[in-house]
């Protein structure tokens, strides 16, 4: 694997990728793969199947890349989107949203390069969990609920036992706390 | 749904949280509303920041050389002619362009290629007409009648082509949904339809995953769309995608059905108002029982 040493922007890889580049596909994978292999993780609470998703994720990516439209939205999000949604996928194909705890490890890094990443990640993750602490209790409980566990407001609602219209309140709200607090920084980020 | 209205579930929608028909309803306004388009991005790039918020894990080395593995003998895949109006029951409205496929690439065999070669073979006589038509402008009026019988036939191979193209995508991509060990294909026909109208459901019961092959359908009358049904309950069918046949009455579409209806026993295409119905109002054109 290959460290980066000049950061070549998402939109670029995946326009590369489109045209057939396997070495852009293989970048974009080193450069995400933790983010996405963590989120998938946490979705999915088993190694196996995230693993398993994560390589889903990339053959999709691979056969289509043509599809990402940079003037619709950041090649961030469109990865994230896709990963996350074939996680929620096989969550429901498994049947069941029950979590159950496994450990996965994490090895330590051993190139400069993917030190610096971490950290920078590591900063970003950090500025997300403070955004989402500044929320009220109930108001982060339903973001999490949606993005991690893929519930539907209406699923939150029978779940929690709490009227769907206070759902809908709590999660418009929290989400633009999160976007005040955010927005600007995820403009650089991504 | 007012203006008002939609801004209020746009959160909800950039973190896939909607049900069905709002969903529906959201996406069919943010595909002509640019400055509400800006503002659901927006929140979308947020809630992909919430990754952020998941630890960081290693995954296998494998992982990697495994994917470089199987994209070897692929390649990117080239993007749909066809517009299609997909509304999915899924995780993922926003991005129904990505068009989940099944990412196995089963090996073709030699007359998997006759429709590319069709389709090649189409395109040069629709070159050759064409040049034929410029040169007949340019000729004086005894030459109106070949002039207009060219034209007439440009259009008609111009048609076939479309409809090779159309036909060579439907191929490759039910190859792809039918190389799943999982998939099972179902095939709807209908009452009080022309005797040519079909479809073909070709559902992968371990995802959910499903692709609808439609011929020969009528068009819809104004203001209304086909819809299709997933029905484990007759007195509670599931709403799937709503769709619109193109001038040959074919359709592709693709969904996703949610795990609790994978046990379906039967499906069905019916005529609903153009936005969609969360309950059926019309009788079947089309329809399957296990």
């Amino acid at each position: 694997m290959q460290p980066e040493t000049i950061k070549i922007p998402d939109a670029e890889l995946l326009r590369a990728i489109a045209r057939g580049d396997e070495e852009s596909l293989a970048t974009l994978y080193d450069r995400y793969r933790t983010i996405l292999f963590g989120l998938l993780i946490r979705i999915l609470n088993n190694r196996a199947e995230a693993e398993d998703v994560l390589q889903e994720v990339f053959v999709q990516v691979w056969q289509r890349a043509r599809d990402f439209d940079e003037n619709r939205g950041k090649g961030f999000t469109w990865l994230v989107t896709l990963a996350r949604s074939r996680a929620i996928d096989r969550l429901r194909s498994l049947g069941s949203r029950s979590r159950t705890v496994e450990e996965a490890t994490r090895e330590t890094k051993d190139t400069i390069v993917d030190a610096i990443e971490d950290a920078i990640n590591n900063e970003r993750g950090a500025a997300v969990q403070a955004a989402l602490r500044e929320l009220p209790e109930e108001q982060r409980a339903a973001l999490l609920m949606a993005y991690f566990d893929g519930f539907s407001q209406s699923e939150i609602a029978e779940r929690t036992n709490i009227p769907l219209g206070t759902v809908k309140t709590r999660m418009r709200t929290g989400m633009a706390k999160l976007r005040e607090v955010l927005a600007p920084r995820v403009r650089d980020w991504l | 749904m007012t203006e008002e209205k939609y801004k209020e579930i746009l959160a909800a929608h950039a973190l896939d949280a909607l049900d069905e028909n709002e969903r529906r309803e959201l996406d069919a306004r943010l595909a002509e509303d640019a400055s509400l388009r800006g503002e659901f991005n927006e929140l979308r790039d947020v809630a992909a920041a919430l990754s952020y918020a998941a630890e960081q894990l290693e995954p296998s080395p494998e992982v990697r050389s495994q994917i470089l593995e199987r994209i070897k003998n692929s390649s990117p895949i080239v993007e749909s002619p066809q517009k299609l109006t997909l509304v999915r029951g899924g995780a993922s409205p926003a991005l129904e362009k990505l068009a989940m496929s099944d990412v196995i690439t089963p090996s073709r065999s030699f007359w998997s290629y006759v429709p590319a070669v069709g389709a090649i073979a189409a395109s040069i006589a629709a070159l050759v007409l064409a040049a034929s038509l410029y040169n007949a402008v340019n000729d004086n009026k005894a030459k109106n009648d070949q002039l207009a019988e060219l034209n007439q036939r440009l259009v008609s191979v111009e048609q076939k082509l479309s409809d090779t193209q159309a036909q060579l995508e439907r191929n490759f991509q039910e190859r792809d949904l039918l190389g799943s060990p999982n998939s099972l294909v179902i095939e709807l026909t209908g009452t009080g339809v022309p005797a040519t109208a079909k479809a073909r459901l070709v559902l992968d019961r371990a995802t959910g995953r499903a692709m609808v092959f439609v011929e020969g359908l009528p068009p819809a009358p104004n203001h209304k769309a086909y819809q299709f049904w997933f029905i484990s309950d007759p007195k509670n069918p599931f709403p799937g995608a709503v769709f619109s046949t193109n001038e040959s009455g074919n359709a592709i579409f693709r969904d996703n059905m949610p795990a609790k209806f994978l046990k379906s026993s039967a499906f069905a295409i019916t005529l609903e108002p153009e936005t969609g119905s969360p309950a059926p109002t019309g009788k079947p054109f089309l329809s399957a029982k296990l």
